[in-house]
């Protein structure tokens, strides 16, 4: 997965790539520790629980654009994975996402990639389940309902 | 010593230190305002003063060694040359046929730009853009595959 990722770090302006899975564990990353290990996980999960009501309400989600300290926090949904990418306020998004379809299609194709996400895909798509929705999802939900 | 251009910037040199030098009040103020960021004629606009009062003063604070000018270099503006298109062009008729040429065009209309003023900065978007204009998945990648090394090249 590290050679995959590289060439994403690669694209002018990207600081950190991440991958993981829905319930926010890491499963590979390349670059510095930008985001901040013990932030990552909450941030993460934050994330993909406003994407994931998103979801419930009907909305598809195939990539987002955050404001991040000073920069810009990007989500990919690939079907079986989640990508960030922490890149600076500058970076040329045309580019990086050109580069981060190109690179995914070759990862997803690789028989190791798809072996190691297969081991550690969460069951579901998203952290979020109509039956068991938390008090905060809630919020997001209405909000999303709201706007 | 050439006159002091305007649109130049400077910084406190350290080859001689204001301490050790006599400097009228409108001097120091000139001097506070350099601070390597400020151009001479923002300076002059912050000071209230004209322009030839203020290149005497640059150029007197000059010659005695307490400022140096900071050397800018102006980035040329950068064209994509008509290689980029043609490769462009060629990598798309094999994927769509003969139309390639009218949806590059017509992706440029889009732009407001001729092929000959589209910045090296815009190659990204253009070729994203013309990517969108492909209907099959597959070869939308393929393109894009194809047109990330030249894109790499500026």
């Amino acid at each position: 997965m590290r050679s995959y990722l590289e060439k994403i770090k690669a694209v002018h302006g990207v600081l950190g790539v991440y991958v993981l899975n829905n319930r926010a564990e890491s499963l590979a990353q390349y670059g510095t520790e930008s985001i901040g290990k013990q932030n990552k996980e909450k941030i993460v999960t934050e994330i993909l629980q406003i994407l994931a009501s998103f979801i419930l309400k009907g909305y598809s989600v195939i990539d987002t654009d955050f404001m991040f300290q000073n920069g810009r926090l990007l989500y990919f949904n690939f079907d079986k994975l989640n990508l960030f990418v922490h890149c600076q306020k500058n970076v040329k998004i045309s580019m990086l996402r050109m580069t981060i379809n190109v690179v995914m299609v070759e990862a997803l194709d690789d028989k190791k990639i798809v072996k190691m996400i297969n081991k550690n895909i969460i069951d579901g798509k998203l952290l979020l389940r109509p039956d068991k929705v938390d008090k905060e999802e809630l919020i997001y939900i209405e909000r999303i309902e709201q706007s | 010593m050439s006159p002091v251009k305007l649109e130049s910037v400077f910084k406190l040199g350290g080859a001689n230190e204001p301490s050790s030098v006599q400097l009228k009040s409108m001097e120091w103020a000139v001097l506070t305002q350099l601070d390597g960021k400020k151009s001479v004629r923002e300076v002059s606009e912050v000071l209230a003063m004209d322009d030839m009062e203020i290149a005497t003063i640059v150029e007197k604070l000059l010659s005695e060694g307490i400022i140096v000018e900071i050397k800018q270099t102006i980035k040329p503006q950068a064209f994509l040359p008509q290689d980029f298109f043609d490769s462009m062009e060629l990598n798309l008729v094999h994927l769509i046929g003969p139309v390639a040429s009218i949806i590059i065009d017509d992706v440029l209309f889009d732009m407001n730009k001729e092929r000959d003023q589209v910045e090296v900065e815009e190659a990204g978007t253009l070729v994203e853009s013309v990517s969108a204009e492909i209907d099959d998945d597959t070869k939308k990648m393929q393109f894009q595959q194809s047109m990330l090394s030249s894109l790499q090249k500026y």
